[in-house]
């Protein structure tokens, strides 16, 4: 009697700590997943979401070409926007764990950080004093005598979307690949090099390999959020830099819930195309002894 | 045991105690008079002034909540919901909309002291009255006009047609509103009641649209957004509301306003008593002291669009505003429900329409 009591009293505590995240996941994401699947097969009327099924919202975004557009348009800029942005973390990921001492990298680390202490918004906007026509750049440009007046090319395009969102996802990609560099076993690298691997070879078949599970979270923590960006592009981008989200975004501002949540379960679809895709490289990550 | 160690079960507990104390935080009242006393007012963020309602508390011994409106439709939805409040406004023909569906009670203008001192345009409205009764009480009204600096634009674009002139590529920033961009296309390409379009009068509109799209610069979400813009030279035109003075209060360039020929969208707002409330004697007197002449015309000078209230009208003459407020045209009240000139913002019946084409138009 007493081992079953303990059993059970072990076997609460033992799926205690999942009952915080289950509620918070499953009670709330949950229930906004499955809300935002019925609506996407629900119709509005009249303002209102009306449970008559259909899927016309679906068929919809199949009709008319410039949502494939737009999100051709915003994969294009998620996926440069991803590269660029892996391009600046790894080499300072790489100098941070092989140059810098314990602890400095630690201070740098927070160094890295440090923007998300302010708003998200408000970092967007610090771009606008920085590109607009009275920006900073503009003011540099105009003082060393580059330009005789403002340049208005910085600012209100997908190059200033891209930039702003490398911005917003460099720490993502710098802690990510952070960890990866720093469990890295250097001396594997020596070690091809004394066995007469060129830099490059042994960077590619022993270093790479081993820091791919790193390289993929970090496109994933990147590139995931980015596809489903709208206040960057609504801020800096203007009439050309829109991506997908504006459009979905659109949809919920003026009550087309059923159009909206279609959208964005579509996009989610793409997510997890992506994910699957992704699944092998993050599993060598874990091995199953693990 | 350890007794400085953390066991499993305290931090279970303080996790638990942590996260009811955020919620009861989050869940927090605003520590001013009991629910019985007090009105719970949805507006927009000019239709008060803080001092105005200490002095409320103070002299009247009415306290408001005031909670800010994000739209019309996430008024109508909240109120559809069973949100409590007891006062909600809404603009122009929202407000029929309120009334079909049960939301609102129309009151007897009669029972209000203030009502007298309204210009007889807005005490006269057609689609807000209902019987001898009202539906809600006219507070301001504003046609979207076209805002251009001056010392760019030579000639005054005085129609939506001129906006699609390519001199001003990339020079034209508009606020982020699907309705009122779809409207105004309506107005340019002459729909009838550009809220209210057809399925052809929107195709006109989108067509207008894809044809302006180049020279546009942003859609605004804010209205500082559109001041930077135009501060910094990056763009020129703008339909912002009260856009001249707001630029000249933020130190940017001169900007001048005028009518679209072909005729405008505006809006014209007013407060509406929830039909669910109970405090109807409470909400009354709310509105008698809310619609005092003195507090309209402050309201006035820091929002300055034109009000129903000829007698804050006649205040600020005699403060010396005359010209402001003809410039506003707060003398002509009945350009507000001039059809030929001023579509009034509404809910249009065909809003998936009016979403789709604005989506089309400004997708990649």
């Amino acid at each position: 009697m007493r081992s079953t009591k303990s059993s059970v009293r072990s076997r609460i505590a033992e799926y205690g700590g999942l009952l915080p995240a289950a509620v918070l996941l499953g009670g709330c994401f949950g229930f906004a997943l499955v809300l935002t699947v019925l609506y996407s097969f629900w119709q509005v009327v009249d303002f209102e979401v009306v449970p008559d099924w259909t899927l016309e919202n679906y068929r919809y975004f199949f009709t008319v070409d410039t949502y494939v557009r737009t999100f051709v348009a915003t994969l294009a800029m998620v996926t440069v926007a991803t590269a660029l942005t892996l391009a600046v973390a790894m080499p300072f990921a790489y100098w941070l764990t092989r140059y810098v001492s314990r602890r400095w990298r630690r201070r740098l680390l927070i160094v890295v950080v440090l923007p998300f202490f302010a708003s998200y918004l408000l970092r967007v906007y610090a771009w606008l004093g920085i590109l607009g026509q009275n920006g900073a750049i503009n003011r540099f440009l105009q003082a060393v005598g580059v330009a005789d007046e403002p340049v208005s090319i910085l600012l209100f395009n997908r190059p200033a979307v891209v930039l702003v969102l490398v911005y917003l996802y460099f720490p993502f990609a710098v802690l990510a690949l952070y960890v990866a560099l720093e469990q890295f076993d250097w001396s594997q690298v020596t070690a091809a090099m004394d066995l007469g691997a060129t830099g490059r070879v042994a960077a590619r078949r022993v270093l790479l390999p081993q820091i791919r599970p790193g390289i993929v979270t970090a496109v994933i923590f990147v590139s995931i959020p980015m596809l489903g960006e709208y206040v960057t592009p609504l801020l800096v981008g203007g009439t050309k830099g829109v991506m997908i989200g504006n459009l979905v975004a659109n949809f919920f501002d003026t009550g087309e819930y059923s159009r909206g949540a279609a959208a964005a379960l579509l996009i989610a679809v793409f997510v997890v195309a992506i994910m699957v895709v992704f699944r092998r490289s993050l599993e060598l990550a874990v091995p199953d002894d693990a | 045991m350890n007794e400085g160690a953390i066991t499993r079960r305290r931090v279970l507990q303080v996790g638990a105690g942590s996260a009811m104390a955020a919620y009861l935080a989050a869940c927090g009242g605003d520590g001013g008079g009991s629910a019985d006393d007090r009105i719970a007012f949805k507006t927009w963020e000019d239709h008060y002034l803080p001092e105005q309602l200490k002095e409320m508390r103070r002299t009247k011994d009415i306290t408001v909540k005031v909670s800010f409106a994000d739209d019309n439709l996430t008024n109508f939805q909240q109120l559809k919901r069973g949100v409590d409040y007891d006062v909600v406004t809404a603009d122009a023909l929202w407000v029929p909309r309120f009334l079909e569906d049960g939301l609102i009670e129309p009151f007897d203008p009669a029972e209000l002291s203030t009502w007298g001192n309204l210009y007889s345009a807005a005490r006269e409205v057609p689609f807000w009255k209902e019987g001898s009764l009202y539906t809600c009480y006219p507070h301001a009204w504003s046609p979207h006009l076209l805002y251009y600096n001056p010392s760019e634009v030579r000639t005054p674009p005085d129609s939506w047609e001129a906006l699609l002139d390519s001199r001003y590529r990339g020079k034209i920033v508009l606020a982020k509103e699907p309705n009122d961009i779809l409207a105004k296309a309506g107005c340019a390409t002459g729909a009838a009641k550009p809220f209210a379009m057809t399925d052809a009068e929107i195709d006109r509109a989108r067509d207008y649209l894809v044809e302006l799209k180049p020279n546009i610069l942003k859609l605004a979400q804010a209205g500082a957004e559109e001041l930077r813009a135009f501060s910094e030279g990056a763009a020129i035109i703008s339909t912002i509301l009260g856009f001249d003075l707001r630029i000249k209060e933020a130190g940017g360039p001169e900007a001048k306003g005028v009518l679209a020929k072909e005729g405008t969208i505006g809006f014209a707002d007013g407060e509406m008593i929830v039909a669910a409330s109970e405090k109807r004697g409470l909400i009354e007197r709310f509105l008698e002291a809310d619609f005092q002449p003195e507090w309209i015309a402050k309201r006035f000078l820091k929002y300055p669009h034109p009000m129903f209230d000829e007698k804050a009208y006649k205040l600020l003459v005699a403060q010396g505003h005359k010209e402001l407020l003809d410039r506003l045209l707060y003398n002509r009240p009945e350009l507000a429900f001039d059809e030929d000139q001023v579509a009034l913002v509404a809910p249009p019946p065909n809003q998936s329409a009016y979403t789709d084409a604005f989506n089309e138009v400004f997708g990649a």
